[in-house]
C-alpha cells in the first residue's frame, strides 16, 4: 500500500496517471529497479567525481549568447493544436 | 529487383547500366512487398524520393542512392513520430543535421523506419505501428530500437539506413538481422534534430551490408555542427580511402568472464573461430578479465542514467505546444492525460523510475552514484585501451528471439557489454559472422575514442575472410 501511494505520487510528478490495472507491473518494475540500485551501493565511490558526459573533452563550449537559428512564429505554431492570435491557446487559468 | 551496395549502385547509375527512374519504380514496388512482410516502415516517402532523384547528378558516391531514416530523425515537412502516439501527427519544420548532410550529397529518402517508442527498447515491439519482423524469420523480432532500419537494409531494399544507438540500438538489430551496424564516438556525429532518448549516451550511426559502404556513410554524416553543443571539432579521416586489410599490428582483447558466461556451444564455437581468423591475419588476441563488480553494474548504471535523462528530456512532450493533446479543462489535466494516453506503459514506467532517481532526496544516492560508478567503469576501460586497440565480443548470446519470447529475454553479460561503448562514448561496430539455426550471429568490435578507422579496418579484414558480405534475404529463400 505504501509503495502504491509512493508510486502514484511519482507518476504525478512525471505528469502521468497510473491506473490500478497497471499498478502491479509498475510495482514489479520498481522492485527490480531498486535491486539494481542496491548493486551500485556495494561499489565504493568515496572521492570519485560523477562522470556526466562519456569523456572529458576540450571541445565542449558555451556559444556566445547571440540570437541565431531563429524559428519563425508561424513555424513554432504549426504543430500546436489550438492557436489564437499567434499564440498557443490553452484552457483558462485564472478564475473570473 | 536487383540488389546493390552503395558502390555498385553508384557505378551502375554512372555507367548508365541502370536507369535511375526505372530502378526507383522497382524500389517502390519492392518496398510495398517488404512492408507487408516486415512492417518496418513508419512511413514511406516516395514523393520525396522522386524530388530528391530529380536533383541527383550521380557525380559523388551518394548521389541518387536510396536510403531510410529512423523515425526519430527530424525531416522538414515529413512526419517524425519516434514511433510514439504522443508524436503521431508531428511534422518538423526543420531537418536534423545528418539529413541536411545526406540531402546535400543527393541521397533519396524513401521512408522513415519503425523503432521502439522514443528509442527505448531492444525489441522494436513498442512501436506505434506494431512489431518489426526479422527478414530471416518473420516469427522472430528484428531487434531494436533501430529495428525498421536494420530489417529494411537486410531485405536488400536499400543499401543503407540511419539509426540511433543509446545502449545497443543500432548494433543489437544489426546483429539480429545480419547486417553491419556502427555507432561512432559520442560527439562525432551531430545530434541536432535527433529526438533524444538520453543525451549523454545517444549517438547517430548507420546500418549497411558491407564495411566499405559503412566507411562511406560514416564519413558523410560526421563532423562538427555548431547547433550541437557536444559536437566534436576533431577532423574526420577519409575512412573509405584509409580502409586497410592489414591488421597485423592490432592488439585485441576479449573478456574471459563474458566468454565464460556463454552457454550456447554453437555461439561459443563461432566466437572461437573469429579469434582464430584474427590471429591468422597477424593480430594479437588476448583474453583478459574485466572486474566482475563492474560487469554486474553495467545494466543498473545504464538504466539509472538513461531513465533519469529521458525523463528530463521528454518533460517537453506535454501536449501543449505540439504532439498529441487530450481535450481537458485545465492545463495540468491536458498534460497528464495527453502523456498518459500518448506514451506506452513501458515508456511511462521508465519516466516514473526516472523521476525517482531525479528527486532531490535521491539524486546523490541514485543518479550521482550511477555517474560515479560510470567513471570507474570508463577508467577501467581506458586502462585496457592503453594496452589494446580493440575489444571484441559476440554481439549477443543468442539469435533473435521469437516474438512471443522477446519481452521475457533478460540482459545477459554478453548483451550488457554493448553498453560499454555508450557509457564511455566509444566507436563500436557489429559485423555478421555466422549462423545458428539459420539465423544470423554477429561479432562486435569496440575501439578507442575517435578511432573509428581502426574499428572499420578490423571489421573490413574480418569481412574479407567471411562469406557474409552483402548478404540479404528477400522472402522465403536466402540469397548471399
Amino acid at each position: 500500500m505504501k509503495d502504491i501511494e509512493f508510486l502514484k505520487q511519482l507518476a504525478y510528478d512525471a505528469r502521468l496517471s497510473i491506473s490500478d490495472e497497471d499498478m502491479p507491473s509498475l510495482i514489479d518494475a520498481y522492485k527490480d529497479f531498486m535491486d539494481q540500485i542496491q548493486i551500485l551501493e556495494d561499489i565504493e565511490t568515496e572521492g570519485v567525481e560523477p562522470l556526466v558526459f562519456p569523456f572529458e573533452s576540450q571541445n565542449y563550449y558555451l556559444r556566445l549568447d547571440d540570437v541565431e537559428d531563429i524559428m519563425e512564429v508561424d513555424d513554432v505554431l504549426k504543430n500546436a493544436k489550438e492557436v489564437q492570435e499567434q499564440q498557443v491557446k490553452v484552457p483558462k487559468v485564472v478564475n473570473s | 529487383m536487383k540488389v546493390y551496395s552503395i558502390e555498385s549502385l553508384h557505378d551502375a547509375f554512372q555507367s548508365g547500366k541502370v536507369e535511375p527512374k526505372d530502378y526507383y519504380q522497382q524500389i517502390y514496388k519492392e518496398a510495398q512487398f517488404q512492408q507487408k512482410r516486415l512492417n518496418a516502415f513508419a512511413y514511406t516517402t516516395f514523393g520525396k524520393a522522386e524530388k530528391d532523384l530529380k536533383n541527383a547528378d550521380f557525380q559523388n558516391i551518394l548521389s541518387g542512392i536510396p536510403y531510410v531514416l529512423k523515425d526519430n530523425l527530424c525531416t522538414q515537412n515529413i512526419y517524425t513520430t519516434a514511433s510514439s502516439r504522443m508524436l503521431e501527427d508531428y511534422i518538423p519544420t526543420y531537418n536534423a543535421h545528418v539529413v541536411d548532410l545526406l540531402e546535400r550529397q543527393g541521397c533519396c529518402l524513401i521512408g522513415k523506419s519503425s523503432m521502439d517508442e522514443l528509442g527505448m527498447g531492444f525489441t522494436n515491439m513498442t512501436a506505434l505501428t506494431g512489431p518489426v519482423y526479422n527478414p530471416w524469420d518473420v516469427s522472430r523480432i528484428a531487434g531494436g530500437s533501430s529495428g525498421g532500419s536494420a530489417a529494411l537494409v537486410a531485405s536488400g531494399l536499400i543499401p543503407f539506413a540511419l539509426g540511433s544507438d543509446t545502449g545497443d540500438s543500432i548494433r543489437r538489430p544489426a546483429g539480429y538481422c545480419g547486417v553491419v551496424g556502427m555507432k561512432p564516438t559520442w560527439g562525432r556525429v551531430s545530434r541536432y534534430g535527433l529526438i533524444p532518448y538520453a543525451s549523454s549516451l545517444d549517438t547517430i550511426g548507420a546500418l549497411t551490408r558491407n564495411v566499405r559502404d559503412m566507411a562511406i556513410v560514416m564519413k558523410n554524416i560526421s563532423g562538427h555542427d555548431h547547433r550541437d553543443m557536444t559536437s566534436s571539432f576533431q577532423s574526420v579521416p577519409r575512412y573509405f580511402h584509409h580502409l586497410s586489410l592489414d591488421i597485423s599490428h592490432l592488439k585485441i582483447a576479449f573478456f574471459k568472464n563474458i566468454y565464460d558466461s556463454l552457454t550456447d556451444l554453437q555461439m561459443k564455437k563461432i566466437f572461437d573461430d573469429m579469434v582464430v581468423l584474427l590471429k591468422q591475419q597477424g593480430a594479437k588476441v588476448d583474453e583478459i578479465d574485466f572486474p566482475e563488480r563492474y560487469l554486474k553494474s553495467l545494466v543498473p548504471v545504464y538504466n539509472i542514467i538513461a531513465n533519469g535523462e529521458s525523463t528530463s528530456n521528454h518533460a517537453c512532450l506535454d501536449g501543449i505546444k505540439y504532439g498529441m493533446r487530450e481535450d481537458e479543462k485545465s492545463i495540468e489535466d491536458i498534460v497528464i492525460q495527453s502523456r498518459s494516453r500518448g506514451f506506452t506503459k513501458s515508456t511511462q514506467q521508465r519516466f516514473i523510475l526516472g523521476m525517482l532517481v531525479l528527486k532531490e532526496e535521491n539524486q546523490e544516492k541514485m543518479f550521482r552514484k550511477s555517474q560515479k560508478v560510470r567513471r570507474l567503469i570508463v577508467e577501467e576501460l581506458n586502462h585496457i585501451f592503453q594496452h589494446y586497440d580493440l575489444i571484441i565480443s559476440l554481439n549477443s548470446d543468442s539469435i533473435a528471439p521469437h516474438i512471443q519470447d522477446a519481452m521475457k529475454k533478460s540482459s545477459s553479460l554478453v548483451d550488457a557489454q554493448l553498453l560499454l561503448a555508450n557509457l564511455a562514448g566509444l566507436p563500436s561496430l557489429t559485423l555478421p559472422c555466422g549462423f545458428v539455426d539459420d539465423m544470423p550471429v554477429a561479432i562486435n568490435l569496440t575501439g578507442r575514442l575517435f578511432e573509428e578507422q581502426t574499428v572499420l579496418n578490423c571489421a573490413y579484414a574480418l569481412e574479407n575472410v567471411l562469406p557474409f558480405k552483402n548478404q540479404y534475404v528477400r522472402g522465403d529463400h536466402f540469397e548471399i
